[in-house]
């Protein structure tokens, strides 16, 4: 089960993630948070919350990701979890967004 | 009168004792002398010390000393006396002796004579011994520490040192428990003798030596044979002569019985000696005779093409432990299924099915025969009959013409000439008349392999590591594989193929792109692997729901495929030609010029043989060339091999450019029996 929270704070929006980003995640990233997203300029991912990733799930979050930087926008995944950041690191997930995004 | 000192005690004993101490002698050596008794006084008040003079004798110690009485009673003697001025009886004996020539000659000197140390001092002088290397100097009994005053009382003993060096040794086995061997480094034992010595007043101690070797024991080395388990193949004379091994050498002391190999199964093929005249001969001095190609091989119908020959197994060996040892395993020939060909007698012969060129290809143990098809084109090559492009092998009667295109996966004959046109062959090109500003290129799939080799290699030996990256992540605590099951292992690859496995996916797309812009000069198989490589890993929208096994699947086609461009292409690809002109020819294999060439560009993988002219251009071959007349008074003509090759020309004209390597040199003036090449050290030498 996958939810989240936005909060708008003046510079930057928090996207508060709680659950498994995984296949089930993708309907609400795409349609629900990659329109809200688009209006701002840099955003902060919270995965404090994430305890589960899966291919799929990582997969989004790479396009997701490439897709703002591409339309120049800052971001930022921020508090990823142990377990999690072992996946990423890998999957080498910081060569492929670069490393800005994890620090 | 001899040294003497003056000694007070607190009785007259003591007093002597002090002076034959300080004297550094005994009682037998020195004349006492007790000039005051002393008295004990009352309750050891007012006591009046003992005085006593005591003088060293000045007779050798070797002479026999006659003690004249026992101290106790000279002590009661002069106790007797009660006057200390007196001298006693044979106090100045030896002072009376009169020396005789040798004793002076001897005179305060140290000798040895037959290993005994002899000592003649005199009151003026003392002869000195000092430590020695190898030996221990006792004098009275106390090694010397320094350099000593002696006399001839002193009891000089020398003991030389024996020196002694246990030998060592050690086992060392082999890994394959095929030998043993034993390492020695010998002992030995150093036995010394003093040595005779000239009288002298400081000796010089020196020894004579023998040095004996020690033998190392040999039960000790049997034992620790057994204790290693080496039972086979013990050589017991070796061990003894290892054991009295006087230098530091090493002793192959058991050896096994190596196992003798057995012969993989093998496809013999009558095609080639049948169709020998249609291959390059080999002469006897390694040279290749071009003249002997007539035509390509074919097969009929019905024809036995080959016979595959089981394998012979080995004979077992036995090790140092005893124990058995396999001969390497031997491999039968697997048969496959070719095009044009069956398998009869089990599975054991090949025969033709149709009449054709006989392509045999064996990939590790793996036999395919297949009898590749071959076009007939009767007349030219030209607008009427269009541009040719086939699988297999054509042959053209007439001419290819202006402007024309022929290119196939096999070989090519043209009857007539090759004009202004262009021609790929995968395989080998025979062109019976002349080639005229053309471009030819044959053995396209040389080159090819050549450039496909490695890329296959990579992606083999990358889709090990991306495997078990796949089975890493899958362990990884906070990863779910919910998502296998719906989408198969596509995401995941597609996320390590943009990240971790970046280059895996250049490659991926090189291979791709390589294979299908030369389709054509490919066999199937080869377009068959190319479309894997998409749906599977290149297209990031497949469907496909991927699994390990189909990973496996892929690794195991690029295996096969490398396999296949992996060795050095052996089979014989060749141009021939009579004359050709202003043309550019590439060959993967060789190049057989018949009469000549004007101009062009020629360029060769393996040899070249010219039996004719090269007038102008430029030569390359990479084994190296034989030519027949060379260079040419208006165009410039250049010949260049490798490194390692050699240039033969029968020849040459002054301007003609001779390279090898990266040396060239120019002749500047006409020669004959040239012979170009480098020598050790790199440097051109032309005779």
């Amino acid at each position: 089960m996958f939810t989240y929270q936005l909060i708008e704070k003046e510079h930057e929006i928090v996207v508060l993630c709680e659950g498994d980003i995984d296949i089930d995640a993708g309907d609400v990233i795409e349609e629900d948070i990659q329109p809200v997203l688009s209006l701002h300029n840099r955003i902060v991912f919270d995965f404090e919350k994430v305890y589960f990733v899966d291919s799929s799930g990582i997969g989004l979050i790479i396009r997701l990701v490439s897709d703002l930087q591409e339309a120049g926008k800052a971001v930022r995944i921020e508090k990823i979890r142990p377990e999690v950041t072992e996946v990423f690191e890998l999957l080498q997930i910081d060569e492929i967004l670069g490393k800005q995004v994890f620090e | 009168m001899g040294r003497n000192v003056v000694t007070k005690g607190k009785t007259v004993n003591e007093a002597i004792r002090l002076a034959l101490e300080l004297l550094g002698t005994q009682k037998e050596n020195v004349n006492i002398e007790i000039l005051d008794s002393g008295s004990k006084g009352v309750f050891g008040l007012a006591a009046k010390p003992s005085t006593v003079r005591v003088t060293l004798n000045a007779a050798p110690a070797s002479v026999p000393f006659e003690p004249v009485m026992s101290l106790d009673k000279l002590v009661s003697l002069t106790l007797d006396l009660n006057d200390g001025s007196e001298t006693l009886p044979h106090s100045s004996r030896s002072e009376e002796v009169a020396l005789s020539p040798i004793q002076m000659q001897h005179e305060g000197k140290v000798w040895v004579e037959g290993g005994v140390v002899h000592i003649c001092s005199t009151p003026e002088r003392y002869p000195l011994i000092g430590p020695v290397q190898h030996a221990k100097v006792l004098k009275n009994g106390v090694v010397l520490e320094m350099q000593e005053p002696v006399s001839e009382h002193d009891r000089i003993v020398v003991e030389p040192e024996l020196e002694y060096v246990e030998p060592e040794w050690e086992l060392v086995t082999d890994e394959t428990q095929m030998s043993l061997m034993l390492h020695v480094k010998p002992g030995y034992r150093v036995h010394r003798f003093l040595q005779d010595m000239a009288p002298c007043y400081q000796a010089e101690f020196k020894f004579s030596e023998v040095r004996l070797p020690v033998e190392i024991q040999l039960d000790e080395v049997m034992s620790a044979l057994k204790e290693k388990n080496i039972t086979f193949g013990i050589k017991q004379d070796v061990i003894v002569e290892a054991c009295r091994s006087v230098v530091p050498s090493v002793f192959r002391i058991a050896e096994g019985l190596v196992p003798v190999p057995g012969s993989h199964g093998r496809f013999q093929t009558p095609i080639e000696k049948e169709t020998q005249h249609a291959f390059p001969r080999k002469r006897e001095d390694g040279t290749v005779d071009y003249r002997e190609i007539r035509e390509f091989p074919t097969a009929s119908e019905g024809q036995i093409l080959g016979v595959i020959v089981p394998p012979v197994p080995g004979v077992p060996g036995i090790n140092i432990k005893g124990e058995s040892v396999e001969a390497p395993p031997v491999y039968p020939i697997v048969p496959m299924k070719g095009e044009g060909t069956a398998w009869t007698d089990d599975d054991s012969r090949s025969v033709a099915l149709r009449s054709g060129m006989p392509q045999i290809r064996q990939q590790g143990y793996q036999v395919k025969v297949s009898i590749i098809p071959k076009l007939m084109h009767g007349g030219d090559v030209d607008l009427s009959s269009g541009n040719i492009h086939f699988q297999g092998d054509v042959e053209i009667g007439g001419s290819v013409q202006d402007g024309m295109k022929v290119d196939t996966s096999g070989s090519i004959l043209v009857r007539g000439n090759v004009n202004m046109a262009n021609i790929v062959a995968s395989q080998s090109l025979i062109v019976q008349a002349n080639i005229i500003s053309s471009k030819i290129t044959v053995g396209k799939s040389n080159m090819l392999y050549a450039e496909i080799e490695p890329l296959l290699k990579e992606v083999s030996s990358k889709l090990v590591l991306l495997k078990s990256a796949i089975y890493q992540v899958s362990h990884a605590a906070a990863f779910k594989m919910t998502d296998f099951q719906s989408s198969g292992l596509g995401p995941l690859l597609n996320v390590l193929l943009k990240g971790k496995f970046k280059y895996l996916n250049d490659t991926f797309t090189q291979l791709f792109e390589k294979i299908e812009s030369n389709q054509s000069y490919l066999d199937e198989e080869w377009g068959k692997y190319s479309k894997e490589l998409y749906r599977k890993l290149l297209n990031p929208l497949t469907d496909l729901l991927l699994d390990l096994n189909d990973l496996d699947q892929f690794k195991q086609q690029t295996d096969y495929l490398y396999a296949l461009v992996e060795p050095p292409i052996e089979n014989h690809v060749f141009a021939k030609f009579d004359y050709a002109h202003n043309s550019h020819i590439y060959s993967g294999g060789d190049i057989v010029i018949g009469k000549g060439c004007y101009g062009g560009m020629i360029y060769c993988q393996g040899h070249m043989e010219s039996q004719g002219f090269l007038r102008g251009g430029v030569y390359y071959a990479g084994k190296g060339m034989r030519v027949n007349e060379v260079g040419s008074r208006g165009a410039s003509t250049k010949l260049h091999v490798p490194e390692y090759s050699e240039i033969q020309a029968a020849r040459a004209f002054e301007g003609t450019i001779l390279q090898v390597g990266k040396r060239f040199y120019q002749l500047p003036a006409e020669k004959r029996h040239i012979h170009a090449r480098l020598n050790a050290d790199g440097e051109l030498i032309i005779h």
